[in-house]
């Protein structure tokens, strides 16, 4: 489903020439949730933002879904963007200018939904995270752990192949990020594959499977709960 | 589970900018975004009107006189002697210029377009006291003038020698036969069929009863008194007094130097009077549409000030909103915006702004023009010089955001997952 063959990312300046990520290889699956973990400047950003085709690589190979994205113009990688993958962020990065329904409306109306279409999905994902009451408020009227919530909704409102979290519960307290990953853990139950970066190992721990970064690569391979050993063959 | 099947290719352009939620954003902004709705509803109502005032300015420098104003010159000959005649003087100069190869035909009269001074007589088509009455300029001309100002004759005929009577100020007589302009005739007897207008009488200040001998097709009054610049009545006549002005049409290409040899012939020619004020009617023309041309600068200028303010306005709010919204514009793309998304999404939000102001601003140029029509005579300010100065500054609007909203649009995704 996701596939990266020697995946490599090099950063230039004028002075200094940083490699990001160095034959990165990786097999995620379809269903599986993968935990990325590793100490930070590893590449582990750096792999999300290329796994979600938010930056090109400078070289190696990367399919998505059996499509090789390495020379999709902007377009057409922003469409990929929008059908096939959600994000979860950190800091929820939810538009503060916009209410929660406005928010979730973000992606589906890029997606090209009509009107109703996306209204029947932005009340459906905010019902699923339980916040269908709110939709009318702005962000700055919720909690930390409810923003991520509409974050999440958001990122499941047009049903996406991948779900891309970048340390999703690094701005919660225990509380909520239990909360929040117990919505995670459900959504991958449902079927969807699940990437989360984070440097929490408990939480990695509830992942069906752990990889570490070190210095732009896949250096261990935690299997913490491993459906399918071949789905580690190509690391 | 996933539904790829919606494609990007489906989406009508429009449909992917979310103008109901950018409206309500806005709002939200309420000082920024009503400061650039009252700059932009300000310049609006500025715009029209100045615009409108300087189109009304060129409509009146550009009216045709009627008269051939590239070929033509005036001068003014004052006798100072006590022995001097001026009837003969007249006589013996124009005799002289109108013998001139390059001369094409000369005239003696105090009045001409723009030289700012004539007589205004009331016109009607039946004697008495109580009849409708239509204003017009008296031109006093001989059989030579309407060849001397370059008119052209649309009907009837030119005056003959023996109609024209020599005259001094103090021994004023009305003609009993007269040549018209056609607006004037258009005025009196409501047609366009000039021929039908020779022969009828018409009569001059409510008494005087004159025959239409010609209907030329135009001929400027030299000042517009009662706004009716277009009429004018044609005496055949010759004012005589010491000091005389004389109006020359020369052959084509031949002004200058016709007017460096008229005057050296007649600074000499006679010695009991002096030439002054050889002026080409050009020249004339830049002179007394000096001011009005003065006027369109300075109101153009503000009008250009104006517009450069607006645009540094918008374009500096909207680099100002660019930097504030840097970060979302790269959650945006990482949420599936392209590159055209986010450039639509700024000019959206230009268009939407622009439009509250006009609308805004529409009501101020009404506003304003109706105070304009009370003080100053101003007419009513027609719909289209709203429309075009709305369109002016959508334009100017979507010219400001341009380089911000470009900047915007090469933001990187990968921002969305940068704490900044």
């Amino acid at each position: 489903m996701l596939k990266m063959t020697d995946v490599k990312k090099v950063f230039r300046t004028d002075l200094v020439e940083t490699q990001a990520l160095r034959d990165f290889n990786l097999h995620v699956g379809e269903g599986d949730f993968v935990a990325v973990t590793g100490p930070s400047g590893s590449g582990k950003t750096t792999f999300l933002n290329i796994a979600g085709l938010l930056e090109t690589f400078s070289g190696g190979k990367y399919e998505l879904d059996g499509q090789d994205v390495s020379n999709l113009n902007d377009k057409k990688r922003s469409q990929l963007r929008n059908e096939k993958i959600g994000f979860i962020f950190q800091s929820f990065n939810l538009i503060p200018d916009l209410n929660l329904f406005d928010n979730v409306d973000v992606p589906l109306r890029y997606r090209g939904f009509n009107s109703a279409e996306r209204k029947k999905r932005i009340e459906n994902s905010l019902e699923m995270v339980g916040l269908a009451q709110r939709m009318k408020h702005l962000p700055s009227q919720l909690s930390g752990g409810q923003q991520q919530r509409v974050a999440i909704a958001r990122a499941l409102a047009g049903e996406p192949r991948f779900l891309l979290a970048d340390e999703p519960t690094g701005n919660l307290d225990t509380q909520m990020a239990n909360s929040v990953m117990d919505l995670l853990k459900n959504i991958n139950d449902a079927g969807t594959t699940i990437i989360m970066v984070t440097h929490d190992g408990e939480l990695a721990s509830q992942a069906r499977r752990n990889i570490y970064v070190r210095d732009g690569k896949v250096s261990e391979v935690n299997n913490a709960d491993i459906s399918s050993p071949a789905q580690l063959s190509a690391v | 589970m996933s539904d790829t099947n919606q494609s990007h290719s489906n989406t009508m352009p429009f449909s992917r900018i979310p103008f109901l939620p950018l409206l309500r954003t806005l709002i939200r902004q309420k000082y920024t975004f009503t400061m650039l709705v009252l700059q932009i509803a300000l310049t609006l109502a500025v715009l029209s009107n100045g615009l409108f005032i300087v189109s009304q300015r060129l409509d009146i420098l550009q009216r045709p006189t009627g008269i051939d104003e590239t070929h033509t010159f005036a001068l003014t000959s004052s006798g100072f002697t006590q022995s001097f005649n001026p009837q003969n003087s007249i006589k013996a100069d124009l005799d002289a210029l109108r013998q001139m190869p390059n001369i094409v035909n000369a005239v003696a009269t105090y009045a001409f377009p723009f030289s700012g001074s004539s007589e205004w007589d009331e016109l009607q088509t039946s004697t008495g006291q109580d009849e409708i009455t239509v204003p017009a300029a008296s031109y006093k001309l001989d059989e030579h003038g309407i060849e001397a100002l370059g008119l052209t004759l649309l009907a009837g005929e030119n005056f003959n020698t023996n109609e024209v009577l020599w005259q001094t100020q103090t021994t004023k007589t009305f003609p009993s036969a007269v040549i018209i302009t056609s607006k004037l005739a258009s005025d009196l007897f409501n047609t366009t069929d000039w021929s039908t207008v020779v022969g009828k009488t018409i009569y001059i200040n409510a008494t005087y009863g004159a025959v239409i001998k010609g209907v030329v097709e135009q001929l400027q009054a030299p000042w517009d008194a009662v706004g009716k610049i277009e009429n004018s009545i044609i005496y055949p006549r010759v004012i005589t007094r010491n000091s005389a002005r004389y109006f020359i049409r020369t052959q084509a290409n031949k002004l200058q130097e016709t007017m460096v040899e008229v005057e050296d012939y007649l600074a000499t020619s006679n010695q009991q009077r002096m030439i002054r004020k050889v002026q080409s009617i050009q020249t004339i023309k830049k002179q007394v549409y000096g001011p009005d041309i003065g006027a369109i600068s300075i109101l153009m200028v503000v009008i250009f000030a104006l517009s450069i303010v607006a645009a540094l306005g918008i374009a500096g709010l909207t680099s100002f909103n660019l930097v504030k919204r840097k970060k979302q514009i790269g959650i945006r793309r990482a949420l599936g915006a392209n590159k055209t998304d986010i450039l639509s999404y700024f000019i959206a939000e230009n268009i939407i702004q622009s439009t509250c102001g006009v609308l805004l601003g529409w009501l101020l140029a009404l506003g304003l023009n109706v105070f304009l029509v009370s003080q100053y005579a101003l007419p009513k300010l027609p719909l289209s010089y709203v429309v075009i100065a709305a369109l002016c500054l959508y334009i100017l609007g979507i010219l400001a955001i341009l380089k911000p909203a470009i900047k915007a649009m090469n933001i990187s995704p990968a921002l969305a997952t940068r704490d900044q």
